[in-house]
């Protein structure tokens, strides 16, 4: 796992480098970044696999992706509960709040 | 109308609201095809006999290994190097002779499965390679059959219920029950090829089609859901009992939810809550299950 991504052991949640301010007066409920902040590079909290994360804003999931599956090819990726063709993940930024879920997809019987 | 044996036979199921009486006369009068007769076709299918589904057809070309003892419960020493359709078809007759099992040796392929699930009022995926559950994915869409699919490698096991679009056929225009007749048959045909064409022969699948309705899905189907085609776009999926290994139970839980939907489903097709479009995804080590909606992918050639 690279750095895009760390989970801080003490906590369960990541501070990545260049954190310069407080989560929640960045972000509302929906997670939207502000728009005189677009373009900065801020900090948003995510779920994935049930655990707490921050990362550095703006990532696709895409970028999560490649972070995180060793073995991209039958990984799936679920955002807010709901699978993600592969298709739209560089299409897709995460925002505060979102949960995601990276499974490996098995085909035997 | 259930006669003094069914009801001795299934009294345990007819307790459930889910199943009742008239459940049971829809099971009877279902077909099931089971393509696929390894860890997950040998258990699911002895369920569905089990359960009273009325026609079943077994489909598979492979022949029985002793590697498959491990996990294909149905199958002992006594079938080595029998093909597995007709291994499996003579102990499902045991189960219960009075249902109809046609076992077909051959491998299902895009060529040969308009044919072999023409008939079907369901369709269950218990192969093993992403390249035929494509197949049989597509063959699901375009005749508009209700597709359960189930899947297991290491200690992961998967699972998804697919309406196949046939909840578009009609959400309320429900069909008449169907008028399928029991009578004993035990028929089965051996093609090592594949890809045989079976226009021309005629079997027991085919009387079927002949006296069912087409299955009209019209079980709650909250979110428009996609395909398998969906699901594995792009993805390069390699993880199968072949190279990964399975522990048998694994795929045997697979297989009992595969068999559970299926059953729901068929015994109460126009009024069972089935979760459709829902990926479910367990995990033996950690003992979770959770699910996930598979919405169709806009650029899914398949079923977009």
């Amino acid at each position: 796992m690279n750095s895009m991504c760390n989970k801080d052991n003490q906590t369960n949640t990541i501070v990545t480098h260049d954190v310069k301010r407080d989560n929640k007066n960045d972000y509302g409920r929906t997670g939207e970044i502000n728009s005189d902040k677009k373009g900065e590079n801020t900090t948003i909290t995510i779920i994935v696999n049930g655990e707490g994360k921050t990362c550095s804003s703006p990532i696709s999931i895409d970028e999560l992706a490649h972070s995180y599956a060793t073995h991209m090819e039958g990984t799936a990726i679920a955002y807010n509960r709901s699978i993600l063709s592969k298709s739209q993940w560089p299409l897709t930024h995460l925002q505060d709040g979102d949960h995601i879920d990276i499974f490996t997809l098995v085909a035997g019987g | 109308m259930l006669n003094k044996d069914d009801i001795r036979r299934y009294s345990r199921q007819l307790l459930l609201n889910e199943i009742d009486e008239e459940g049971q006369s829809n099971l009877r009068s279902a077909h099931a095809v089971v393509i696929g007769l390894g860890g997950l076709g040998t258990l699911a299918s002895r369920f569905l006999v089990g359960a009273g589904v009325g026609n079943i057809t077994l489909i598979d070309g492979d022949i029985v290994e002793v590697s498959n003892l491990q996990r294909q419960v149905t199958y002992n020493e006594t079938h080595l190097g029998d093909l597995k359709a007709k291994a499996l078809s003579n102990e499902l007759h045991k189960v219960d002779p009075s249902i109809h099992i046609t076992s077909k040796s051959l491998f299902a392929c895009k060529r040969n499965l308009q044919k072999l699930i023409g008939s079907a009022t369901c369709v269950l995926d218990c192969t093993d390679s992403v390249a035929i559950r494509k197949d049989i994915n597509a063959a699901c869409i375009a005749a508009k059959k209700p597709l359960f699919i189930a899947a297991a490698s290491g200690l992961s096991w998967q699972a998804i219920n697919l309406p196949c679009h046939s909840f578009l056929a009609s959400a309320h225009q429900l069909a008449p029950s169907s008028h399928c007749t029991s009578e004993n048959h035990h028929s089965s045909e051996t093609d090592y090829s594949s890809g045989t064409d079976y226009s021309s022969q005629t079997d027991h699948a085919d009387h079927v089609n002949q006296q069912c309705q087409p299955p009209n899905v019209s079980s709650k189907v909250d979110a428009p859901c996609g395909c398998y085609d969906c699901l594995v776009a792009q993805l390069n999926v390699t993880q199968d009992c072949r190279s990964q290994g399975v522990l048998g139970p694994v795929v045997g839980i697979a297989a009992c939810h595969q068999a559970t939907q299926a059953l729901l489903f068929l015994a109460k097709r126009h009024t069972a809550t089935i979760q459709w479009g829902r990926y479910i995804v367990g995990n033996a080590i950690d003992a979770s299950v959770q699910s996930f909606h598979l919405p169709p992918s806009p650029d899914c050639k398949v079923c977009q």
